[in-house]
């Protein structure tokens, strides 16, 4: 069942890794198209730059999850080096506790946004007028993936060697 | 409750619960929840998602992952090398040259990425070891790097200034126009250092020079056509910029586009995998940067929400009469939030505090804003959190972070007296843009 988890969670990290990267690559691809048809064609810019900021969020939120399981999250972790092994993983079962709590805060109020944004039909009221749950949504499934990764963290944290 | 007491509370949590060794970015958002809980109630929740979606949801930030693709882009491609023997073989007369030529790799590298990172990491990985090998000081070879690498956030593109033209509403245009003259100039005083270093201090290194064979003429021109390219895309994205074809963003996202083409065409690097690879290097620290910015804005929106930031500003300005003391302590404070902050969390936290302080004592906001990202580049190289020092202890597992620090001390020396500089000579910043744009409106 653990074991079972964790490769589910593993696989589920390098598919929020692959959704990034091809999402900054399509925005590249937009941008370079958006440039050239208002330089070359004097057209009117009117569904790129959304897309393209809404392709960011996302590539943030669900990319998130991938660089946590690298551990590519930047941290000050200065007090390690005063503290023996053992404390350092209690200390880190602790401050992923601490993350464990943000993002389940944020799945919540994140959920109601995209309920509200959903059942109102509110739409972000530009020219281009994409329903507004889409980019919402970005969000929460982010931090459905970021509560997966952490428990993972956690499960791996207790199965240390140095904690036993 | 006093505002300067919350403040004061908001310090202190807030340096432990980053201390935890917990990930930035979530303790920062951690430490914003808690206190708005704490000190307005739960119906503060209610606004708390919508605050932090909208830390992100702006075209401005494309900017940042655009211009690390384009740094990582070069990084991955054997140009750093090219770059770095073309200046070497251009330079090999000079005493000190393959240290003024590091820093000159640096600073061009600089100007294709807005990242300090990485051009650290791109320079330092051919030039550390070749250094050592030439018979430098590991002090004098780690330290360039590290300080070298800082340009990266000084000369533009700059991921730095970006954020803080979008925290400030300043022209992200005008600040990299700021940025050209200063980034210059301090790498110019880092190659004084470098040449004070190799004439007085260091003698070996000299001696060995002159032991070297010189490089053929044939040899001094063969690099060239594979730096040229480079300096192209330099070009072009400068004229993409000022040329009004384009927002920074949207020159962000065409300048990674032609690195792309050009590593193609110029080192075959198009395999699906190895630009797939590229993209995923430059996505993590993206998606680091990006968090961190918008946690900061949740962080900023907090301390403004329990009026912490305009206590703390009045409080500043009614502090001193003369202003260059407010600013010398601005300075300070600065200095101290770098050492335990990246750079972009300093932007967005302060700058709602700073900019009214600056403004209203007749500093000017550009100006300024070359004074914060130096200060900033301090914070890079000294401990707890300078990525720079990381990042070349993992180049040069063998030498300790204290030689390193040794190493760039002197060059943080040199960053001190650029800020002394441009305090003196605030034209140094403004010639430039005000020659090409007209003087700034408004402020």
């Amino acid at each position: 069942m653990k074991k079972k988890y964790l490769k589910f969670c593993n696989y589920t990290s390098q598919a929020c890794g692959a959704f990034a990267v091809g999402a900054l690559i399509l925005s590249i691809l937009v941008i370079v198209e958006l440039v050239f048809e208002r330089y070359f064609f004097q057209r009117a810019i009117t569904w790129q730059t959304e897309l393209v900021t809404i392709l960011l969020v996302a590539s943030t939120f669900i990319g998130s999850a991938y660089v946590l399981s690298e551990k590519a999250h930047v941290s000050m972790e200065w007090i390690y080096d005063f503290m023996s092994k053992k404390n350092i993983i209690k200390l880190k079962i602790f401050t992923s506790l601490l993350s464990l709590s943000f993002f389940l805060i944020l799945f919540y109020f994140g959920f109601l946004m995209v309920e509200e944004a959903f059942t109102k039909n509110y739409t972000t009221g530009t020219i281009w007028d994409p329903p507004l749950w889409v980019p919402y949504s970005s969000m929460l499934i982010g931090s459905i993936l970021m509560i997966l990764q952490y428990i993972a963290e956690i499960i791996k944290l207790f199965d240390e060697k140095d904690f036993k | 409750m006093d505002p300067l007491t919350i403040a004061i509370i908001v310090a202190v949590f807030t340096l432990i619960v980053l201390f935890s060794g917990i990930p930035i970015a979530f303790g920062l958002s951690f430490v914003s929840i808690t206190l708005l809980v704490a000190f307005e109630g739960l119906q503060m929740l209610d606004v708390f998602a919508e605050t932090f979606y909208a830390g992100l949801n702006s075209f401005v930030l494309l900017s940042i992952p655009m211009f690390i693709l384009m740094g990582m882009a070069v990084a991955h491609s054997p140009a750093g090398k090219d770059l770095y023997t073309g200046l070497d073989r251009w330079l090999w007369r000079v005493p000190g040259g393959l240290v003024i030529s590091n820093i000159g790799a640096c600073s061009i590298f600089a100007a294709l990425s807005g990242s300090s990172p990485a051009t650290c990491a791109a320079i330092g990985t051919m030039g550390i070891p070749e250094m050592r090998k030439r018979g430098y000081s590991d002090e004098i070879a780690t330290g360039t790097i590290a300080a070298g690498g800082t340009l990266g956030v000084l000369i533009p593109p700059s991921i730095v200034l970006i954020v803080y033209g979008m925290a400030t509403g300043t022209s992200i245009g005008r600040l990299f126009l700021s940025g050209i003259i200063p980034g210059f100039m301090l790498a110019s005083l880092f190659a004084i250092w470098a040449l004070i270093h190799s004439y007085f201090i260091d003698k070996n290194a000299s001696k060995l020079l002159r032991n070297r064979k010189p490089p053929t003429l044939k040899e001094k021109f063969e690099v060239l056509p594979r730096i040229f390219p480079f300096l192209a895309i330099i070009v072009g994205v400068l004229y993409v910029l000022y040329g009004g074809v384009a927002t920074p963003s949207e020159a962000s996202g065409v300048g990674a586009f032609l690195v792309f083409v050009m590593i193609a065409v110029v080192y075959k690097i198009y395999q699906p995998k190895k630009i797939w690879n590229i993209v995923k290097i430059s996505m993590k620290e993206s998606v680091m940067i990006m968090f961190i910015i918008a946690a900061s804005y949740l962080f900023a929106f907090t301390l403004s929400q329990l009026y912490v930031t305009q206590s703390l500003a009045q409080s500043m300005i009614e502090l001193s009469s003369n202003k260059w003391m407010i600013f010398l302590m601005v300075n300070v404070f600065l200095l101290v939030a770098g050492f335990f902050l990246p750079p972009v969390a300093v932007i967005v936290m302060t700058s709602a505090i700073l900019l009214p302080v600056i403004t209203t004592l007749g500093f000017d906001p550009y100006w300024f804003a070359i004074v914060f990202t130096i200060n900033m580049e301090i914070g890079l190289i000294t401990p707890p959190v300078g990525l720079n020092l990381y990042i070349i202890k993992g180049i040069t597992p063998d030498v300790s972070l204290s030689t390193i620090l040794k190493g760039s001390f002197p060059f943080m020396m040199m960053m001190v007296l650029s800020i002394l500089i441009l305090c003196i000579f605030p034209e140094i910043v403004s010639w430039l843009p005000d020659k090409l744009m007209g003087k700034p409106l408004g402020y």
